[in-house]
């Protein structure tokens, strides 16, 4: 690349977003408008030290686009945070609601600080002056924050209840990410593996495959990965290696059995980031390999579900031939390069920003709850879950399949017309 | 002036009778009080007195460069009386009368400074005399000030230390009496002379510094010690001599192999031996004292006030669950006891001794027996929480900790955890003067750094073991103590404080991250006005071990925090010449020792923020974690742009993960100005526990800022080893340089000296056995530099290689690689070789007889050497001509540029 797109990430995101309003011939006004923020919102946080002393913290909330509901996105508390970073969130947020097909626009915020450096209270009064700046520019009808990059339920909490002193009442859907019982939603932890899940039985079912009939290697055995395994278990299919990082070793492992992985068992010798003992794995009959392995399995589909970047140019070609679909549960785990022989292969994947907009979809459904002040037991919210998953996913493959593209760009050619609609309709261009 | 009244009252003078009866009958007595009252008199200012004192020591002195003349005592002025009649002109009867009085009981008091003060006497009639002087004079012995100071040196010095230090503080905070109160849990055989020993001397100090009244004030009353008993130092002799064993102090000339080989028999032959009469009574009643509760039996050694901490944990410490009947626990005692007394002959600390000159020193080790502070749990008895603290804290994660901020490492259990480094797991790490802070500050930070096992004693088997977390509370039956304090419920993916009435062991998430102790009591503030009272009393950084039972809080042990081995301030070398630079700091700079290096690894910040796609950063990450598993371990440093481990915006930080520099010694960020500002760096805090458990050092660099050295020249322009190690990385080396510090510097290596006390380090090219080493070369090194395993390896493989017949065996060429060659070498590390092989079948079958009888003979050697067993002790791989000429697998070390194999000379 001739310059440094790849640095700015709003540069890149921009660049993404014109590749794809090329091939749609979106209008002038329409990409002018969709190009930047609507939005932008820089304000100074003063906060009382433990000290005694005041700092003055830089707070950030990009309002990307609200044409088709409320914005919403993570507020990060990080110490490089910038501007362009938060404006290319703030898209990639919008996009993401799009595609999922919810009611929402994209929004990104956060403070420039380093909670590593900051006590509790400290936090906490960055988190209540954060919202007292925009606290009439958030809130469950304009803009809905979240966690992200070193924000927890707890600074939601803080957030929430700050919010709610200046507006005299209670607004739970101001902010999602919140704990159970204190307005979050259930089936929050599963949400992401099972949507997963959701799209690749869509993918089956169109295939005219039989889960049944399928093995899959999976990269990755956290959260993720685990539901999804789950899910695909019960839909019948077999999973015959999953790759794991071994905390001691520091590096990864796959465990691989040819006759299928049992999830409870290794459940129960996993810790809870996911490490697989490996001795006791080798004594219940698994072979244990290089983590890369996980890769090259003779498998119906491969589920990578850990880090970016795992599927490369340099590793693409030890792909079995075997396999027909990929589901991309982590984010960006597919280089450009390797997009590029998959494609060409023939390769289905299910791309990371609908494969895993479960849970966005789940904290939408956690601000229905709280607007309404009624929760779901967690059946009925996995069950519209599902619903709201399979209709999205068949809305992308149906495109592709129409216009013979590569699912990524179904995707996102989807959501970027579905936003231009609204824009559209509501007559602002 | 006289702090009585000074009533003039006529008719009472029976003062003069008294001093006249003392004239005639105690006439040396009388010599003394007449001189004190003289003295008094000068000191009130009176004229005559002072006329009459200079002529008594004009009489006694004439000339200061002549012995003055005896003077006949019995015609002195002070045996005339004189003073007295002075006293009656000018003082009052009721103060005469008073100070007479007082004078007398400090006669009478004077047996104890007798006793006390002659180095004859022994520990029981020392211990006599404090109980009689403490029975008689009810501890008001109206001796004054000086004396009682005095006798309190003394009696430190016979119990406790000689050490200048230590008196110094001691002697302003203990009373007499509170030797009295220890006298009951000593154990002494008649004719003692020896002492306590450095542990029990810490532990006492801190007691009498926290039992002074204005510290009660302080709110720390409440801080309890464990019941102690002692067995005094020199009970070891008479065990010996008892059992004939004389012999045995001979041990520490002999050759260290075979003081290893014979040390198990030690152990043995100690165990097997009588005790003393009196060692047994005091330990019966010691059981007596404890009852079924578990002990440490922890060795108080002579050394160890001395020189400091170094040599804490050379000697052992064991623990007892002493539960059954007396005569079972008293064995387990007695077997303790002697198992302590024979660890002085252990090939360890005797190495240690020989190394630092101290064989000589005669080696009398005191004993304490401690109760375990803890409560049952189940079938294990812990404390709820236990660990050490220290005043400075030398691993920083915010540039808003100083280092007098402290540092606590907390674990559940038994402390033995927080006091060592484990590898695959973390203390709770709290600043006192920060009681805000947290070093974790995500959800998965702080799961994946608590601690995840304990140290317990288990009451049903006896032992000491470590246990996983959660086999503790599966069986505690809701009953660990203080749970609400220790763990936090993780809920829906949040951690919550819960109290203990909701706390369910049996379906909650628990997490030991000790938040509710943390933030939720004041205990952090408390420790940290305990360190500062402490370090106060003491005049020095303190280091502290503590434990809590669920009911109170003990303190364990108290001492100076040592600056020795890995904490020494390294003396920053001065005048070295500028170009012998290579970096230089002058901002949270902490005390720790790095080895000597011999390559960087240095990604140039300019170069790396220039780079043209987000592609090439990922890139340099993998290119140094490539480099991470090909240089040396702990002998190379990274010096980099911003924030190491950086996930956020890649620019600001090479995208690494722990795994690809965990064999880095010593982390650098380096934070230059971008237009006006400096960026934050991260102070390690991607993989801040990490690097405090593998001792990885820490080191910011602004090298924008004024009386700082950053030599571009030497980092920017010497021979760069990138594409020759990393063909495929050759690209990058603009933006990576590599280099090999002694290929250019003639030899030398890189020493980093870090200095918390001067705020300073400095990174220098030196000789590696130059003489500004001598210099600054400090405890640590000897205790670091792995106690020549690989020297004697690498003389033992070259006296083999030399030995081998070349020609009859086809041998072309032997090499050594690995941790022999790189002088890394542990007790258990193999010797790696490679053999280029040319002959037929037969040959080489011989030639593998021959190493394989070679093996076994070094086993034996490593084995009593070290302890260690390593089978087979010689690695060797054969490569064949071909190999060689192909130059694939090991056969590419063979003339690498870098850690390549090392040609060791043949006999031809």
């Amino acid at each position: 690349m001739a310059h440094d797109a790849s640095f700015n990430p709003f540069e890149m995101a921009r660049e993404q977003f014109d590749k794809i309003a090329d091939l749609i011939g979106l209008d002038q006004g329409t990409r002018e408008l969709l190009r930047s923020p609507l939005r932008e919102f820089h304000f100074s946080i003063p906060v009382r030290m433990d000290d005694g002393k005041v700092k003055v913290f830089q707070g950030f909330r990009v309002q990307h686009n609200d044409a088709r509901g409320p914005c919403k996105g993570g507020i990060r508390f990080h110490p490089q945070e910038t501007i362009d970073t938060v404006r290319a969130l703030s898209m990639w947020m919008t996009w993401k609601c799009a595609v999922a097909d919810i009611p929402l626009g994209g929004g990104k915020g956060g403070v420039i600080c380093d909670p590593h450096n900051l006590s509790a209270r400290e936090q906490e009064a960055i988190c209540r002056g954060w919202v007292r700046q925009l606290s009439r520019n958030v809130g469950p009808v304009s803009d809905v924050p979240a966690p992200d990059v070193m924000t927890s339920p707890q600074h939601m909490l803080w957030m929430l209840d700050e919010y709610e002193h200046i507006n005299g009442g209670h607004y739970p859907g101001m902010i999602t990410g919140k704990p159970v019982g204190m307005g979050g939603s259930l089936g929050r932890t599963e949400a992401t593996g099972y949507g997963v899940i959701y799209c690749l039985r869509e993918a089956l079912a169109e295939k005219g495959i039989k889960a049944a009939d399928t093995t899959a290697s999976v990269q990755g055995f956290g959260n993720v990965a685990q539901y999804a395994i789950e899910l695909y278990h019960e839909l019948g299919g077999k999973t015959v290696c999953v790759s794991s990082w071994d905390q001691g070793d520091q590096t990864t492992y796959a465990f691989y059995r040819e006759s299928g992985i049992d999830l409870t068992e290794l459940q129960g010798i996993t810790d809870r980031f996911g490490g697989i003992d490996k001795a006791k794995a080798k004594d219940l009959g698994y072979e244990v390999l290089p983590g890369g392995d996980w890769l090259d399995r003779e498998v119906d589909i491969l589920l990578p579900s850990a880090i970016e970047n795992q599927i490369t140019g340099e590793n693409v070609g030890r792909i079995s031939a075997k396999v027909k679909i990929i589901a991309e549960g982590a984010n960006g785990p597919t280089t450009p390069e390797a997009d590029a022989v998959l494609e060409k292969n023939g390769v289905f994947v299910i791309p990371d920003f609908l494969a895993n907009a479960g849970g966005v979809t789940c904290s939408y459904f956690e601000q229905v709850q709280c607007n309404m002040n009624y929760f779901w037991p967690k059946e009925e919210v996995l069950d519209k879950l599902d619903k709201q998953m399979t209709m999205a996913y068949h809305s992308i493959s149906e495109l592709a399949a129409k216009q013979k593209i590569y699912m990524r760009d179904a995707a996102y050619v989807v959501a970027i017309n579905r936003v231009a609609a609204a824009c559209g309709d509501r007559g602002w261009v | 002036m006289s702090d009585e009244e000074d009533p003039h009252q006529e008719n009472i003078r029976p003062w003069q009778d008294q001093i006249a009866e003392m004239r005639e009958t105690r006439r040396k007595q009388f010599l003394r009080v007449s001189r004190k009252m003289l003295n008094h008199l000068c000191a009130i200012g009176l004229n005559s007195a002072q006329k009459l004192l200079a002529e008594f020591d004009a009489a006694a002195s004439p000339d200061a460069k002549m012995p003055g003349t005896r003077m006949n005592l019995e015609e002195s002025p002070l045996m005339s009386g004189e003073p007295f009649e002075l006293a009656a002109e000018y003082l009052g009867d009721e103060e005469i009368n008073l100070r007479l009085h007082k004078w007398i009981k400090e006669e009478k008091a004077s047996f104890f400074g007798t006793v006390v003060g002659d180095p004859r006497s022994t520990m029981p009639e020392i211990a006599d005399a404090i109980r009689r002087y403490n029975d008689l004079l009810l501890g008001r012995s109206g001796l004054n000030q000086s004396t009682i100071k005095s006798m309190r040196v003394s009696l430190i010095q016979r119990f406790l230390t000689e050490q200048l230090d230590y008196i110094t503080v001691a002697k302003e905070v203990v009373r007499i009496t509170d030797f009295h109160d220890i006298l009951g849990q000593i154990i002494m055989p008649t004719g003692s002379h020896g002492k306590l020993g450095g542990k029990a001397a810490g532990l006492l100090l801190g007691r009498w510094i926290l039992d002074q009244p204005e510290v009660s004030k302080l709110g720390l009353d409440d801080i309890k010690f464990p019941r102690t008993w002692s067995i005094i130092s020199d009970a070891i002799m008479d065990f010996i001599r008892l059992n004939n064993l004389e012999d045995v102090m001979n041990q520490k000339f002999k050759d260290i192999s075979q003081v290893r080989r014979e040390y198990p028999n030690m152990v043995q032959l100690f165990k097997s031996s009588s005790f003393p009469p009196e060692v047994l009574t005091g330990l019966s009643r010691a059981l007596d004292y404890f009852g079924e509760v578990p002990l440490v039996i922890r060795s108080s050694s002579l050394l160890e006030d001395r020189f400091g901490t170094a040599f804490s944990g050379k000697y052992k410490s064991l623990f007892l669950a002493n539960q059954g009947t007396k005569g079972e626990r008293m064995d387990a005692l007695l077997d303790a006891v002697a198992e302590v007394w024979a660890s002085v002959l252990g090939p360890d600390p005797i190495e240690y001794r020989r190394e630092r000159g101290l064989q000589e020193f005669v080696e009398e080790m005191g004993i304490l027996i401690q109760e375990v502070v803890g409560t049952r749990v189940g079938r294990y008895w812990l404390p709820a929480f236990a660990g050490v603290a220290f005043s400075y804290n030398e691993f920083r994660w915010s540039p808003r900790i100083q280092r007098e901020d402290g540092l606590i490492r907390l674990v559940p259990g038994l402390g033995t955890r927080a006091v060592d480094r484990t590898a695959d797991d973390y203390p709770v790490l709290a600043v006192p003067a920060q009681p805000g802070l947290r070093a974790n500050q995500t959800l998965d930070e702080v799961l994946r750094y608590c601690p995840s096992q304990a140290d317990v004693i288990n009451l049903e088997t006896n032992r000491f073991e470590s246990v996983p977390l959660q086999t503790i509370l599966d069986q505690c039956d809701g009953n660990y103590p203080l749970i609400d304090r220790v763990f936090s419920v993780l809920r829906n993916g949040i951690l919550q404080q819960s109290n203990r009435m909701m706390i369910d062991t049996e379906n909650d998430d628990l997490v030991p991250d000790m938040e509710g102790l943390l933030g939720g009591t004041d205990f952090v503030n408390k420790m940290n006005i305990l360190l500062n009272t402490l370090a106060r009393y003491m005049g020095a950084p303190v280091d502290i071990e503590f434990a809590h039972n669920g009911k109170d809080f003990y303190l364990l042990q108290c001492r100076p925090q040592a600056m020795t081995g890995d904490a020494a301030p390294a003396p920053i070398p001065v005048d070295v010449a500028e170009d012998h630079i290579v970096f230089s700091a002058n901002r949270f700079v902490s005390n720790g020792w790095v080895p000597p290096i011999s390559h960087i690894v240095y990604v140039v910040p300019e170069v790396y923020n220039q780079l043209p796609t987000k592609e090439a950063m990922i890139e340099v990450g993998k290119a140094v974690g490539k480099l991470n598993s090909l240089l040396p371990k702990r002998k190379f440093i990274l010096i980099g742009p911003g924030r190491w481990g950086s996930k956020g915006d890649i620019k600001l930080g090479v995208r690494v993960g722990y795994a690809e520099i965990n064999n880095t010694a010593m982390l650098v960020e380096v934070a230059r100005k971008v237009g006006n500002y400096v960026p934050d760096l991260s102070f390690g805090t991607h993989f801040f526990q990490d690097l405090v458990e593998a001792q990885i050092r820490y080191l910011p660099l602004y090298p924008d800022e004024p009386e700082v050295s950053f030599n571009e020249k030497f980092l920017g322009k010497t021979e760069n080893l990138l594409a020759s190690m990393l063909p495929k990385y050759a690209h990058l080396a603009d933006c990576i340089r590599v280099i090999d510090v002694p290929a250019v510097s003639d030899g030398e290596m890189l020493r980093v000296y870090m200095n918390a006390d001067q705020d300073a380090a400095v990174a220098v090219l030196q000789p590696e056995d130059g003489s500004r080493e001598q210099e600054v070369a400090s405890t640590a090194d000897a205790l670091h530099e792995p106690r020549n395993f690989w020297r004697w390896r690498m003389r033992a493989a070259e006296r083999m290689v030399r030995s081998l017949d070349a020609e009859r065996f086809a041998v072309q060429g032997v090499y050594i690689y690995g941790s022999v060659k790189n002088g890394t070498s542990l007790a258990d590390s193999d010797i790696k070789l490679l053999v280029h092989f040319s002959g037929d079948e037969r040959q080489r079958e011989h030639l593998g007889c021959w190493f394989e009888g070679w093996s076994l003979a070094l086993t034996e050697m490593n084995c009593s050497r070290t302890g260690v067993r390593v089978e087979p002790m010689l690695n060797v791989t054969f490569l064949s001509d071909a190999d060689v000429a192909a130059g694939k697998g090991l056969a590419a070390k063979i003339g690498a540029v870098t850690n390549a194999a090392q040609a060791l000379d043949l006999k031809y």
